[in-house]
């Protein structure tokens, strides 16, 4: 099939065409009944689109804009305030990983242990309380 | 009131005039958004972080476009941020990279609304195309308005509606055709 037809079938389907060039394919609609099945599959695909258009049924945002664009200039009006409020949201993050880490770890110890104490839980049975905050000591006794 | 007007008020600190900019394009960036992002969720974020953006950046507003296109442009820019963030993580947290099925078999495995079966077709499309496809297949803009939204001249428009019709054409007719006897 020819290209330039083609091409011009679809344009036709999206912007006016000129006098000429729609005598042109209405000549060549005509003519082939491949084009004409082409054009009638584009404009059932066209209208099974079209269709996927949400009638609307939004939410509305207007507040919620609104009080995002307040909370701006409290930010821009108080500049520590908002380094103080990125600082927080930046470390909370890592605050709740130390803390889960601290808690599957003596979880483990318990759990190796097979005993419920303090003292399991720090892995402290072998070792005294200096010990185990200074293992350089440990170290220089072996 | 005319927006040039309600946007000078908003420069000139009458912030609740910018409440008339929300209500009036809200449903315009909704529609848009809502195809973008299909059923993974997100579009009221997406559209309430657009005219933030649009607020914060107000004072540099050239009026290089009308208003509704330039919102349309950063909703389209953060609802493709969105998908490409959920992707990220998404590949992070599971296993499973095909993700994306065949249209043929989704038709034999139980999906039988056409609706899916074109937000299915659309979302296999690259990016470029589904832009041209939801812009002016879907909601109705007119070739000018997608190419100002998107920024790329008409031409671009037209060869991307071409080529992405084309493609939709090959993977949706014969379920279109079968619905239509049916």
């Amino acid at each position: 099939m020819n290209n330039d037809i083609r091409e011009l079938l679809y344009k036709s389907l999206d912007l006016e065409l000129t006098p000429e060039e729609r005598q042109k394919l209405q000549d060549a609609l005509k003519e082939n009944p491949q084009l004409h099945a082409e054009r009638h599959e584009l404009v059932r695909l066209r209208e099974a689109l079209a269709s996927q258009k949400n009638a609307g049924g939004f939410p509305d945002v207007t507040d919620a804009v609104m009080n995002g664009i307040q909370g701006l200039q409290t930010d821009a009006g108080n500049g520590q305030n908002s380094i103080d409020r990125y600082l927080q949201s930046a470390f909370r993050p890592l605050l709740a990983a130390a803390i889960l880490l601290i808690v599957l770890l003596s979880g483990i110890n318990i759990v190796k242990s097979g005993e419920v104490s303090l003292k399991a839980a720090l892995s402290l049975q072998e070792a005294s309380i200096t010990e185990a905050l200074d293992p350089t000591l440990t170290l220089l006794e072996e | 009131m005319d927006e040039r007007e309600i946007v000078s008020r908003v420069i000139a600190g009458e912030t609740d005039a910018f409440s008339e900019i929300v209500r009036k394009y809200q449903s315009q960036l909704f529609g848009v958004v809502q195809h973008i992002l299909g059923n993974r969720g997100g579009a009221e974020d997406v559209v309430q972080e657009a005219f933030i953006r649009f607020y914060r950046n107000l004072a540099n507003f050239r009026w290089e476009s009308a208003v509704g296109t330039y919102l349309t442009r950063i909703a389209i820019n953060l609802a493709y941020n969105e998908i490409r963030r959920k992707t990220r993580w998404l590949r992070i947290f599971t296993l499973e990279n095909d993700h994306v099925h065949e249209i043929s078999g989704e038709s034999k495995t139980g999906y039988d609304d056409t609706a899916e079966l074109i937000r299915k077709a659309i979302s296999r499309l690259p990016e470029d195309f589904q832009k041209v496809v939801i812009l002016r297949l879907i909601e109705g803009y007119s070739v000018k308005e997608t190419a100002e939204i998107l920024n790329i001249p008409i031409g671009t428009v037209l060869s991307r509606l071409k080529r992405a019709q084309e493609k939709l054409k090959n993977r949706l007719s014969p379920i279109l055709e079968e619905r239509h006897e049916q």
